[in-house]
């Protein structure tokens, strides 16, 4: 070989070599740098429920005329709580109450059902407490908003979580009381109220 | 002249040496390529789940259909709810979907039986809106077939998806 050739072959693998290590050099520092990072990812916020509902489908408990001392009536309704939020539950009435509330004894339970009765049939009822006695006239004026609700929960429990259920009785019993002829309580209503603890 | 073609030669072989040197580096960076995992992409995760409300017990609570890998395999998942009317008055039931997400609106196929006839089919953005009524008596309970897949030519957009499904309730009563 030549000394030009040699010279060339020479040229040729210096520029090789040069360019090869210098793009070695900056791939390796490219694959090999020391690096680190750190993410906190996914983030987002949401905000849980408080809904309750019940079984009547817009139907009364009780509607009923010309009843004499002693009768009673007893009606069942079923409450169930659907939210997210851990929540209390209170009972309680706005109504105003005619002149017969105050001659009608009441008393609400709280408890289940074993079978599976329609609205606003008690079959199957099994008490787990009392949670009021006294006259409907007395339950409106003591019992007019949640702060005085009567507060129950299912079972033992200290709050209601989701899907839990509860039924509430109601008996109204006719005072035999005179002053109790001939009156009406007029149209009332029960409201639940859940707010989250 | 020689001058000449001698430099000539030396710009030649700085070329070559160049592309050489290139060419040399191309393949090293290429076999240092971190070839992608092999493997299928992932399918989809499905479940559908519902809750009481006041006027209907339901059955199971919570999640009643749900199924893992779901792909365009005309594979089928199954799953019953059985709801109770627990009033006392006659209902019609309308139920709709409420996804977590809305990647498979397009892509999953519901269809929801009852002893009554089809509720609804169609895909599940359809289901976003309430179906057709079903009608339950007082004290009753229906029992609900429903069926989720992904037809065979279903392009992708699922994979990896995690989708829940809240199935929600409205019963207004009807007649007596």
């Amino acid at each position: 070989m030549s000394d030009r050739k040699r010279k060339l072959l020479l040229t040729v693998l210096v520029v090789a070599m040069t360019v090869g290590v210098i793009g070695m050099l900056a791939g390796v520092g490219v694959f090999s740098a020391f690096s680190s990072t750190t993410s906190n990812d996914g983030n987002s916020f949401a905000t849980g429920t408080v809904t309750i509902g019940d079984n009547d489908a817009g139907s009364a408990m009780y509607s009923v005329s010309n009843k004499k001392p002693n009768d009673s009536v007893q009606a069942c309704i079923k409450l169930t709580y659907t939210g997210t939020l851990a929540a209390d539950v209170h009972l309680y009435t706005t109504s105003s109450i005619g002149a017969l509330g105050q001659y009608l004894d009441m008393t609400v339970e709280k408890g289940t059902f074993s079978g599976a009765p329609a609205f606003p049939s008690c079959t199957g009822f099994t008490s787990q407490a009392t949670v009021y006695t006294g006259t409907l006239a007395n339950f409106a004026s003591t019992r007019n908003s949640f702060a005085n609700g009567v507060a129950a929960f299912p079972a033992s429990q200290t709050q209601w979580n989701q899907n839990d259920t509860l039924v509430y009785r109601f008996t109204l019993t006719v005072q035999d009381n005179n002053n109790a002829s001939g009156q009406t309580t007029g149209s009332h209503s029960f409201t639940w109220e859940a707010q989250n603890q | 002249m020689g001058s000449q073609r001698r430099d000539r030669g030396t710009r030649i072989a700085r070329w070559v040496g160049l592309a050489v040197g290139l060419a040399v580096v191309m393949a090293a960076l290429h076999a240092w390529r971190v070839a992608p995992a092999p493997g299928p992409l992932m399918g989809a995760d499905v479940s559908f789940t519902a809750g009481p409300t006041g006027e209907l017990e339901v059955s199971p609570t919570g999640r009643f259909l749900s199924g893992t890998d779901l792909r365009p395999s005309g594979r089928v998942l199954m799953g019953t709810l059985a709801v109770r009317n627990q009033t006392g008055r006659r209902l019609a039931v309308q139920l709709r979907a409420l996804p977590n997400l809305d990647d498979l609106d397009g892509i999953l196929r519901v269809e929801i039986i009852s002893p009554q006839g089809v509720l609804f089919v169609g895909d599940l953005g359809t289901l976003r809106n309430w179906t057709s009524p079903l009608i339950v008596r007082r004290g009753q309970g229906e029992s609900l077939l429903f069926r989720a897949w992904m037809p065979t030519q279903t392009p992708g957009g699922y994979e990896g998806d995690d989708a829940s499904v809240a199935m929600e309730f409205l019963s207004k009563p009807v007649g007596g």
